[in-house]
């Protein structure tokens, strides 16, 4: 068994997001138009009803109601709806997991926690891409998604020894699987093509310090998790939290004193993005 | 978190909800750490009452000293691969077990409330 061999098995049962790829290929065009990026995501009816329930919710806070994704790619801007698209697409992915190897709500609510906390913490060193770093938080434990999926008899006896025995979930992985989900999550993000800062990213969380091109990012989604697993909202299926790594934690200048202000705003923020959740890990 | 009378309000405490005056202007935002000056500063402007994080040595009541206790205790398990002696780990610690405490103060006051209808 293999991460290559996971992956090929899921891609079997989940769709690639092709419209991320289109939106890119839109963007990066020198005749690139918002109207174009408009009309791309126009042709998913869902995509467009879940991206106007975004940019009006609390995430954005607009003083008035956005009522079209014409609208919305004009005052958020058309590489930052496509993230939020390719967030919103790959949230299908969730809906995936077995519903009685684990709570597919409360996974996702770690995994909204995580990319509040990022988005928060980018935000306190001044960065503006906030809908990147969301979809980082949002996205970092995908391989864990292919794992549940793929393997669900044996990703189920380790979640029950990691909560029987107080164990890591990550090195029960490498003991059982002789991998972790870092390693599945980055096959899944190379062969789905995705960005390959979110690449980095997924294969890094856990270890900042081995990230080559996105050293930041992957220090901002490493301190994320870890501040997603102490203010308690939903769960990833690892009970312990995982280890803090200094020199990333330092890197970004957050000082003990706002910790817990911090830790307050990640919970605040994902209770009150918490509807963004069963309509479109279900499909309702 | 408590709202105390700023006249009460200990030096030190770290402000949580914003405050401020009656058009709305922020006169001191979430997070900042209040000084005397502030109090009076914030009295001036009619403001009686601001929101403020419980932390360490500024609420003594025993009882919330107990359960802090012992709801770390219940958390210790989760934090164990963590040097709980490094301060920003002892920080996010601490604030792990007061959301705890808020979150199960919310549950039992939501029982309550059907209880009663």
């Amino acid at each position: 068994m293999n991460p290559e061999g996971l992956v090929q098995r899921f891609k079997a049962s989940a769709s690639p997001p092709i419209i991320y790829l289109r939106l890119n290929e839109e963007i990066n065009h020198p005749d690139t138009s918002l109207a174009r990026v408009g009309r791309i995501i126009s042709e998913d009816a869902s995509l467009t009803a879940r991206l106007l329930r975004l940019v009006n919710s609390p995430f954005y806070g607009f003083p008035h109601r956005i009522g079209s994704i014409h609208e919305a790619v004009f005052l958020v801007g058309s590489r930052q709806v496509r993230d939020l698209a390719l967030v919103t697409t790959l949230m299908a992915t969730f809906g995936t997991i077995p519903r009685d190897l684990i709570d597919t709500q409360s996974f996702w609510l770690h995994s909204l926690a995580c990319g509040t906390a990022s988005r928060l913490i980018a935000r306190s060193m001044g960065k503006q891409e906030g809908e990147r770093f969301f979809l980082l938080g949002v996205m970092h434990d995908i391989g864990r998604i292919v794992m549940f999926n793929t393997e669900p008899i044996m990703s189920e006896s380790i979640l029950r020894r990691a909560a029987a025995e107080n164990r890591s979930l990550t090195e029960l992985e490498h003991e059982v699987f002789g991998f972790t989900h870092t390693q599945v999550g980055r096959v899944l993000t190379e062969q789905w093509k995705l960005p390959v800062f979110l690449n980095e990213v997924v294969r890094c969380h856990h270890a900042p310090e081995r990230a080559v091109s996105f050293p930041e990012e992957a220090a901002i989604v490493h301190a994320a998790d870890i501040l997603a697993h102490a203010v308690q909202l939903g769960a990833s299926g690892e009970p312990l939290l995982p280890v803090l790594h200094r020199p990333s934690w330092e890197r970004l200048m957050v000082p003990v004193s706002s910790v817990e202000r911090l830790m307050r705003e990640i919970h605040t923020e994902t209770t009150a993005m918490a509807w963004l959740s069963s309509e479109e890990l279900t499909g309702a | 978190m408590p709202i105390v009378a700023v006249e009460n309000a200990p030096e030190g405490a770290t402000v949580i909800s914003a405050v401020k005056d009656a058009t709305g202007r922020v006169l001191m935002n979430a997070g900042s750490v209040l000084t005397s000056r502030h109090a009076e500063a914030l009295m001036k402007y009619g403001i009686h009452e601001i929101e403020i994080a419980v932390t360490d040595g500024l609420i003594t009541d025993p009882a919330d000293d107990a359960r802090f206790a012992e709801t770390a205790k219940l958390l210790d398990p989760m934090f164990v691969r963590n040097d709980r002696e490094w301060d920003v780990m002892a920080a996010i610690h601490a604030a792990a077990v007061r959301l705890r405490m808020e979150s199960e103060e919310g549950m039992e006051q939501s029982s309550g409330e059907g209880g009663e209808r």
